[in-house]
């Protein structure tokens, strides 16, 4: 089976998804950070909801994510391998959505380590000190989970490094927690 | 000729069914004769049966997948079983065209055995489904699944449909 470079596809999806203006982007995701600051003060909450609002938009980018992949590169199988998973990620999901491709490290099987170096999420944006533990890209944390927890993987997703706390680059790491069961539900017990 | 669509999400909760081609009044008698059963009670039939037939229909795929898994052979680089999703059931009274997607939902299709393959129509209309159902902000999700009364994803999965050659016989 010829195999389609996954920047390839990448590219092909991102050339045929509808573009928005990336500083009224970062503008507007600025403007859902302020208002969650202010609606739960404390900057834990706003992680926490953050988080929980990331969840919520990666269970549904994740059927957009395939039904576009499947289109753009038919014979891609399923991504066999955690690391592939990660692979996809890097080099077709953050394209398609952000118009950006990371770099990817393996640091062990059921681990990798994606490394951003420009976020258009953070673009303009400086911490203040008194809110210093606000993880403000958080949500991308929450749409990591989503989307793999609706693909079966139960995966936890945090920041190392983020450059709107001073480092160079932003990474994010991925740990596999465990695969998913198939189940029936209630309906289908006792039949 | 297309009789029936479904759209069942991972546990086996149906999102979505629709028959195609009933006949007024008709209560499915006449098709018992030929199609040996399988077709009863789609044309209009009562709730009751409707409710069962949409089980028999998941369960149907769900048994076969998990029975095709466990036979199907390992891959000699991961020493894991190959992925090898249900395609195609056929009998001589009618044909199943089923698509899973990696998210746990199933488009089902039944349909008579003149028509061979669905698949490239089924991954059709899940673009479809994206695009008015999970892209909507309108549509609320309630745990796992999507709530699509009030979308138009049915008119456009109908026109889609209508378009495929063999839709009427």
């Amino acid at each position: 089976m010829s195999k389609v470079p996954l920047s390839r596809t990448g590219d092909i999806v991102w050339s045929r998804t509808p573009k928005t203006n990336s500083e009224l982007f970062t503008l507007t995701y600025g403007v859902l950070v302020a208002q969650l600051l202010r609606d739960f003060e404390k900057v834990e909450e706003v992680n926490k909801e953050l988080r929980r609002m990331g969840r919520n938009i990666g269970v549904r980018l994740i059927d957009e994510y395939l039904s576009k992949v499947s289109l753009a590169s038919p014979t891609t199988p399923p991504c066999s391998t955690f690391h592939q998973t990660g692979d996809s990620i890097a080099k077709i999901g953050f394209k398609m959505f952000l118009g950006i491709s990371c770099d990817i490290s393996y640091p062990s099987p059921t681990t990798f380590v994606l490394t951003v170096h420009s976020n258009p999420l953070s673009t303009f944006v400086e911490i203040p000190p008194s809110r210093e533990g606000l993880s403000y890209c958080e949500i991308m944390n929450g749409v990591i989970e989503g989307s793999l927890g609706a693909v079966s993987l139960r995966v936890e997703s945090r920041f190392r490094k983020q450059i709107e706390k001073g480092d160079d680059v932003t990474t994010i790491e991925v740990e596999m927690m465990e695969r998913i069961k198939d189940g029936v539900g209630e309906g289908y017990k006792d039949e | 000729m297309i009789y029936s669509f479904y759209i069942y999400r991972r546990d086996g909760v149906c999102l979505f069914k629709t028959t195609y081609n009933a006949t007024e009044g008709d209560n499915g008698g006449d098709n018992r004769g030929d199609n040996g059963g399988i077709n009863r009670g789609i044309n209009g039939g009562d709730t009751e049966a409707e409710d069962e037939r949409e089980k028999l229909v998941f369960g149907m795929a769900f048994s076969l997948k998990e029975l095709i898994g466990q036979l199907s052979p390992m891959d000699g680089n991961t020493q894991q079983q190959i992925d090898c999703p249900l395609g195609t059931v056929k009998t001589r009274s009618s044909t199943m065209h089923t698509y899973e997607t990696l998210t746990g939902f199933r488009f089902i299709i039944y349909t008579d055995p003149s028509i061979n393959t669905m698949q490239h129509h089924l991954q059709a209309i899940y673009r479809i489904w994206v695009d008015k159902v999970v892209k909507s902000p309108l549509v609320k999700q309630k745990d796992g699944g999507y709530d699509i009364s009030d979308t138009e994803f049915e008119k456009r999965a109908k026109e889609y449909l209508e378009k495929v050659p063999g839709f009427r016989r």
